[in-house]
C-alpha cells in the first residue's frame, strides 16, 4: 500500500517527534539514574520522577515509535523487511521496548522506596541497573538514528526477490 | 545465506555491514551471556530484590 507525499511526510515528522523525544526523555531518565546512584539520599525524589519519565514519557514514546515508524516502511518503498537498515532498526526498537517493559516494575518499585531500604545492598544492583539499561536503550536508539541518517545499501533476501520479481 | 541466484544469472550477495553487525552483535549476546553464567546479575528481573525482601514504604 503506497500513500501520497504528504501523508509520508507527516508520518516522517511523527515518526522523528516520537524517536527523538524519546532519545530525550531516556537522557533524562538516565541523568536522574546517575544521581540515584551517586547519592542515595537523593533517591526518594529521584525515583518517582524516574517513574513518571517512564510511564508518561518513554514509554509511550517507545510504543508510539514503533507503530509509527512500522506504518511508515509499509507504506514507502522502503518496505519492511526489503532494505537490512530498515529491518534492523526493527530488531533493534522490538529490543528496546522489551526490555523497556521489562524494567517498569523495577523502576516503578523503586519509586516507592525510602532512603534507608534504597542503600541497602540488595537493591543498590537495581539501583545501578537503571543507570546500565537507560545507558545501553540510548545507545542502541542512537545506532538506529545513524542507521537513519545513512541509509547502508543492502538488500535482504526478501528484498532481493521482491526486486527481481517486479 | 551469503549468496543465491534468481535463475537469470545474477546473484545475491549479504552485504559487508551486515556481517559485521551480526559479528559484533553475536559477540555482545556472548559477552552478556557470560555475565549471566558467571554469576552476574544481569538479565530480565535479576535486578530486583526478591520480594521477600521489598520493603514497606510506610517504614
Amino acid at each position: 500500500m503506497r500513500v501520497g507525499q504528504g501523508s509520508r511526510k507527516i508520518l516522517l515528522l511523527i515518526h522523528i517527534l516520537t524517536s527523538v523525544g524519546m532519545m530525550g526523555a531516556i537522557s533524562c531518565f538516565f541523568a536522574l539514574a546517575w544521581l540515584g546512584l551517586v547519592d542515595v539520599g537523593a533517591g526518594p525524589a529521584v525515583y518517582p520522577a524516574m517513574n513518571i519519565i517512564t510511564q508518561a514519557l518513554i514509554v509511550p514514546l517507545a510504543l508510539a515509535s514503533l507503530v509509527i515508524g512500522t506504518l511508515q516502511a509499509l507504506v514507502t518503498q522502503w518496505g519492511l523487511m526489503r532494505h537490512y537498515w530498515v529491518l534492523l532498526k526493527l530488531v533493534l526498537t522490538l529490543i528496546v521496548v522489551a526490555i523497556l517493559l521489562m524494567q517498569t516494575a523495577n523502576i516503578s518499585l523503586l519509586g516507592t522506596l525510602p532512603a534507608d531500604a534504597l542503600a541497602r545492598p540488595e537493591w543498590a544492583t537495581t539501583r545501578f541497573s537503571m543507570v546500565l539499561h537507560a545507558g545501553g536503550g540510548f545507545v542502541v536508539l542512537a545506532l538506529t538514528l545513524i542507521l537513519s541518517v545513512y541509509k547502508p545499501k543492502g538488500l535482504t533476501p526478501y528484498g532481493w526477490r521482491h526486486r527481481a520479481s517486479s | 545465506m551469503a549468496r543465491s541466484t534468481d535463475g537469470s544469472g545474477s546473484s545475491y550477495r549479504t552485504p559487508r555491514w551486515v556481517k559485521i553487525s551480526g559479528i559484533v552483535a553475536a559477540l555482545v549476546v556472548v559477552v552478556l551471556l557470560v555475565a549471566m553464567l558467571s554469576g552476574g546479575q544481569h538479565g530480565p528481573w535479576q535486578h530486583a530484590a526478591p520480594a521477600h525482601q521489598a520493603v514497606d514504604p510506610g517504614q
